[in-house]
């Protein structure tokens, strides 16, 4: 894991084996990054559901798990966004495409699938490709909408 | 996660201290499932010491939900700090279970009036 600063820009990067066992580990790395960049809560709460039911994701449905297979989380705390980049081994999976399953006027109550849901209505941009056996996802959070927020709800 | 369980006559209350995520809720689902295996027919959980839930953690509120709404009871939700009501809301889960700002609110909705009015 590394971080790097300078001034207002600071970026954090990771890359792990055995996603199933460092899911943890690296929720709790990008909430301390979150934590010395002085975020805000609500930016810190959307930044670690996004990468914690994106890599859970990796896992469950694209069978990165075990030694081979690796996941990479870069955080970069931009002055006016937050960008996460996430890569993985895994087998292609491309969420900006799959059905998602909010609970809206009429639907059925899912049981399942909520995840998806979460990361696509808290995100304010996702992008997905598939490049060299690696599902690439870059993910963007607008900071200055989030501050707003954060100083309406004082 | 510290799980708390309230004793109530009439519904299982849980206080949550933590972060209800992948790794804690299992404790939770299983805790939750004896209560209604038990006969409760209204769930608490109160949120209001909560400082993470994701996807698995309201999955657990969904699979009781179901379970109790064809028996008349409820899922109530009490104390979420703002951040956390958010996902309630954009999820659209906020529209099945009952929100309430703090547990006492929520156990009166329940609770038989004293006054019998």
């Amino acid at each position: 894991m590394q971080s790097e600063k300078n001034g207002i820009s600071a970026r954090f990067e990771a890359t792990f084996s055995r996603p199933e066992e460092n899911h943890a580990a690296i929720l709790a790395a990008v909430e301390q990054f979150g934590l010395e960049r002085a975020l805000n809560q609500w930016l810190r709460y959307r930044l670690g559901v996004i990468i914690d039911e994106l890599v859970m994701n990796a896992i469950m449905h694209g069978g990165c798990t075990g030694e081979n297979q690796t996941v990479s989380v870069t955080v970069f705390d931009r002055a006016n966004e937050v960008l996460i980049k996430i890569i993985d081994t895994g087998l292609p999976f491309d969420p900006t495409i799959l059905v998602s399953r909010c609970l809206d006027e009429g639907s059925q109550i899912p049981i399942g699938g909520v995840g998806l849901c979460l990361v696509r209505r808290l995100a304010d941009r996702m992008q997905y490709r598939r490049e060299k056996g690696r599902n690439h996802l870059v993910i963007s959070l607008n900071k200055t909408q989030m501050e707003d927020v954060c100083s309406l709800k004082k | 996660m510290l799980l708390k369980k309230i004793d109530h006559p009439d519904a299982a209350i849980f206080h949550i201290q933590g972060r209800l995520d992948s790794t804690s809720t299992p404790e939770l689902e299983q805790r939750v499932m004896i209560c209604l295996d038990q006969g409760s027919k209204n769930l608490v959980l109160d949120f209001s010491e909560l400082d993470y839930i994701n996807s698995a953690g309201l999955r657990v509120l969904v699979m009781s939900y179901q379970r109790l709404i064809p028996l008349g009871g409820q899922v109530m939700v009490c104390g979420a700090r703002d951040y956390i009501a958010e996902i309630f809301d954009i999820s659209g889960y906020n529209r099945i279970f009952l929100m309430y700002p703090d547990l006492d609110q929520a156990i009166r909705s329940f609770a038989p009036n004293p006054t019998g009015q």
